[in-house]
């Protein structure tokens, strides 16, 4: 395939530009909630059952969560992909840890998001 | 400013016939200010050792040659002070990440295959440069510059012992090569840039650059290699979404050279002819 390793790299990038906003966004209001209520003013404990539920119903957190989930994975799997390939570097071993890595990839992906996707449907009002 | 005094030279010596493995060797040698690495080297051979190798040419830092590691960084000797790198201890050992064949000589040819296999010359889509003898391939100084820097490389190597990516993976293609790559692309006159982009962009392509910037710190002639790796994989990304064929370089421009006019120019004055007065 013409141009395939730019093209990964490329979406790496992408990535890593989206697992630090995201993952910023959830840092401050998972980790940093008495930080964040020094600037906003107000403070919620974010693993309140309340709190957890209103995340759970929202259809914002949960696709943000899979495409969290998604870029990280992504981004994270790649380096290691890098790692594994540069340190061996024949044809045969970089088909394997391609294979290796994007099946690790998905089963983490499918299992996240099942997780994340069945507790939106268990917390959504019928 | 420092006098006569003697310095220790620790190189690290390798003679395939009877070395297993390299050893430290250490000279002492009367050192002045001014004197260069490569001229200590001289002065251990002359006086000291006559066994000791190493690759030098111009002795003015433009052959790329001389390129060793001098106190833990890659550098030229013949552009090293002595004075300015340790009054008292110099340590010399060959260009990391290459094998070494004696002392401070190692094998570059896997460095220049993969120069080689990125084609760093200028690849036309026309004939007419090559079968017109007349012809020019104009060049603005705005598009000089886009590649200039660039073209001062020397292909010492520095860049590539200095690359921690090239130690760990002996498939990269490393930061001299693509440095050349890119001067290519980004001249004007070139046209070769999908020839290049196939090698560039395989299996540990320009992608495994990282941008550790140690080619760029240690190159002796401010070729800024990472610079231009980062450079061509702007280049790289943008031709992922181009949608048109790139733009072809400017066609040859003929040149007319009025033969009666040079002939006259460099003919010899005839002194027998009167002078025109100027009125």
């Amino acid at each position: 395939m013409n141009n395939a390793h730019m093209k990964y790299w490329l979406v790496n990038a992408l990535c890593g530009v989206v697992v630090l906003i995201l993952l910023g966004g959830h840092m401050a209001g998972m980790h940093l909630d008495d930080l964040l209520a020094l600037v906003v003013g107000s403070s919620t404990e974010p693993l309140e059952w309340a709190e957890v539920n209103v995340r759970g119903q929202s259809r914002l957190f949960t696709v943000s969560y899979v495409f969290l989930l998604g870029t990280a994975l992504f981004h994270g799997l790649y380096g290691l992909h890098t790692i594994l390939t540069e340190r061996w570097s024949g044809r045969r071993a970089a088909r394997f840890i391609l294979f290796g890595c994007w099946s690790a990839g998905v089963i983490l992906f499918l299992t996240g998001t099942i997780a994340t996707v069945s507790f939106h449907l268990l917390t959504v009002t019928p | 400013m420092s006098k006569d005094k003697k310095t220790a030279f620790s190189i690290k010596r390798f003679l395939p016939e009877s070395d297993s493995a390299p050893h430290w060797e250490r000279y002492d040698i009367e050192t002045e200010p001014g004197m260069t690495v490569l001229d200590g080297l001289h002065r251990i051979r002359e006086q000291i050792d006559a066994t000791l190798s190493w690759r030098y040419s111009c002795r003015m830092g433009v052959c790329g040659s001389c390129a060793m590691i001098i106190n833990g960084k890659p550098g030229l000797a013949c552009n090293t002070q002595v004075h300015d790198i340790s009054e008292v201890h110099v340590r010399l050992e060959p260009v990391w990440n290459f094998s070494v064949v004696k002392d401070l000589v190692t094998d570059l040819s896997p460095m220049f295959d993969q120069h080689r296999h990125l084609k760093p010359w200028v690849i036309r889509s026309d004939t007419e440069a090559l079968q017109n003898t007349q012809a020019e391939l104009i060049q603005s100084p705005a598009a000089l510059v886009e590649y200039l820097q660039f073209s001062y490389c020397i292909k010492c190597a520095a860049c590539v012992a200095a690359c921690p990516t090239v130690a760990i993976d002996p498939v990269f293609a490393g930061p001299m090569p693509l440095t050349a790559a890119h001067r290519y692309n980004a001249d004007s006159r070139d046209d070769g840039f999908d020839q290049r982009k196939k090698a560039l962009t395989e299996h540990h392509g320009v992608s495994h650059c990282h941008y550790a910037g140690e080619c760029s710190r240690v190159c002796p002639k401010g070729v800024d290699p990472a610079k231009a790796i980062q450079l061509m994989k702007r280049d790289l990304v943008a031709d992922l979404f181009r949608s048109a064929p790139r733009t072809p370089a400017a066609p040859a421009s003929q040149v007319h050279f009025d033969r009666q006019l040079v002939n006259e120019e460099l003919r010899p004055p005839d002194f027998t002819v009167p002078r025109k007065s100027a009125k």
